[in-house]
């Protein structure tokens, strides 16, 4: 191949990929279309020494067509023969003026058997079983199926095997899901700390599993599009581009918690949870999100640096606020293990927490029940990035109470 | 560079070495067992039209040729490539001084090496050891 046979052939821009047998240039060969997932088998068949014209074989195919041929499972005369038509081209390069390329589709019975490979050619390279990751495929599957990719990279071991310990990946794969249904609440606006995800939130950004990619690990996952042919707007696309965004504040130690700070507890809890699953893997995190029709965007933590983030985000204190009930009702006390519970009859929430020492003394004595209507004010311990209910995000603590009436 | 007779900068790649010893090529489809190659086989890429290196007086690609150091690997390529079927085999010599060796093998042909004549003209001795096989 000495020209480009990009604009003879349907499948876009063709890149080569690695060539088989040369002889003053490649004669033998693959190429890869960098917008569709095709790969191609190139073999020069004759050269016309009078008319300066070089003919070779085309034959496209999936990966996994490629694969088996790659690593001879298939022979180049089977992968021929069991080609559909319109994969096999008669590819002429005519230098006798200006250099020219022309393609024709043809069937396997139209190929002059003396062009055909022999029965006994096959390859057979070392092929791995799982692709190698290549960013760029994420935009081509994003093109393809009308929707946002993600890769999302792990590395267990760090000796870029590929695989990952079954366990751990189940709980990356749900701390993952938990992390996004979070951040597609902060995208729509309406961030909650506690209790389910409207549906219609998590439905649009459910995950599901692609495909895998060697090596290290790498999880393909695209959204699950319930029938719909198109996602709706960049909803999801900027969803996952948050997640980009936060894992690529793990690279600095000082944006980290700037960036979790302008999201929820709710969100910071789950991203938290995540890089601890990762982190528990003993892995690094990588993640590259190509939305249709736009370049990939790309975070890469390695295990240090995960570690890191999560010591950083364990370390920040909680934020306090204070709250003051001007007329609840103590609905719960128990002097021994210090704790209480109030009841605002009017909003209908219930506060319940600790009582700690130096209030101790205020709540003797007081009685128990719907009669009993106290004033307080009380201490909220806000963790940082606490993970669950509303008791393990926010933390009550009785400072003042006093009985009304 | 413009003459034929200066490499390029840079060219050969580090890791060649002073040509020398027995190697084998395609020649062309007509030649019989024990015809020696003409001047007429032995055209650089810059000088051949096919090629992608012709007239590209800057690539050190357009002043080298293909060799090999073993027939096997020609044998097996024309298991795949009826262009390589279609083409004679001969056994080529390298004199001492006659250029420089880089061993650029690819995933199919162990033994593939870049030649690269000096002078360009040089013409090695060559006898065709195997004809077309198609």
């Amino acid at each position: 191949m000495t020209l480009d046979v990009s604009s003879a052939l349907p499948y876009g821009p063709l890149e080569a990929l690695e060539v088989y047998f040369e002889h003053d240039g490649p004669r033998f060969f693959a190429l890869r279309s960098s917008r569709f997932l095709v790969y191609l088998l190139a073999i020069c068949v004759d050269e016309d020494e009078e008319s300066e014209e070089v003919r070779f074989l085309y034959l496209a195919m999936s990966r996994d067509r490629f694969v088996q041929v790659r690593s001879g499972q298939v022979s180049l005369l089977e992968a021929f023969e069991a080609a559909s038509h319109g994969d096999i081209w008669i590819v002429t390069e005519d230098y006798s003026a200006q250099p020219t390329v022309r393609a024709k589709a043809v069937g396997f019975a139209d190929i002059a058997p003396d062009d055909l490979p022999l029965p006994l050619a096959r390859l057979n390279l070392q092929t791995p079983t799982v692709q190698a990751f290549d960013p760029s495929e994420l935009e081509v599957l994003a093109r393809e199926t009308f929707r946002s990719i993600a890769a999302i990279e792990l590395d267990a071991d760090g000796e870029n095997l590929s695989e990952f310990p079954l366990r751990a990946l189940g709980k990356v794969g749900t701390t993952l899901q938990e992390a996004i249904d979070a951040l597609a609440q902060e995208e729509r606006g309406e961030p909650t700390e506690r209790g389910a995800i409207k549906r219609e939130t998590t439905e649009e950004v459910q995950m599901s599993v692609l495909g895998l990619r060697a090596a290290s690990f790498v999880l393909l996952v695209g959204t699950d599009k319930r029938g719909r042919f198109l996602e709706r707007g960049d909803f999801v696309a900027e969803t996952l581009g948050r997640l980009v965004e936060l894992v690529q504040a793990g690279e600095d130690d000082g944006k980290l918690v700037t960036a979790m700070r302008g999201y929820g507890p709710r969100a910071r809890g789950k991203f938290t949870t995540l890089i601890r699953a990762v982190a528990e893997a003993g892995s690094g995190l990588g993640v590259h999100v190509a939305p249709v029709e736009r370049p990939v965007r790309s975070a890469l933590l390695d295990v240090h640096q995960v570690r890191r983030a999560l010591s950083i985000i364990e370390g920040v204190r909680p934020d306090i606020e204070e709250l003051h009930l001007d007329r609840v009702i103590l609905t719960a006390l128990n002097t021994t293990r210090a704790t209480f519970e109030v009841w605002d009859s009017v909003s209908g929430a219930r506060y319940s927490g600790r009582v700690p020492r130096e209030a101790r003394e205020m709540v003797e004595g007081l009685r128990v029940g719907h009669s009993s209507y106290v004033q307080v004010d009380l201490e909220i311990e806000i963790d940082f990035a606490a993970i669950g209910d509303e008791d393990s995000i926010r933390k009550y603590f009785l400072k003042r109470i006093s009985p009304l009436d | 560079m413009g003459e034929e007779d200066e490499l390029p900068e840079g060219c050969p790649p580090d890791g060649h070495w002073p040509a020398r010893g027995a190697f084998y090529r395609l020649t062309r489809p007509s030649l019989e067992i024990g015809e020696v190659p003409e001047d007429k086989d032995w055209v650089l890429p810059l000088h051949t039209k096919k090629s992608a290196a012709y007239l590209k007086h800057d690539e050190c690609d357009a002043y080298s040729y293909s060799l090999f150091d073993d027939i096997e690997p020609l044998r097996i390529a024309r298991l795949a490539s009826a262009w390589a079927r279609r083409k004679s085999i001969s056994r080529v010599i390298l004199p001492e001084g006659s250029g420089y060796l880089l061993k650029t093998e690819s995933e199919l042909a162990d033994g593939h090496h870049d030649w690269w004549p000096v002078p360009a003209q040089c013409i090695p001795g060559a006898v065709v050891v195997e004809e077309r096989a198609a």
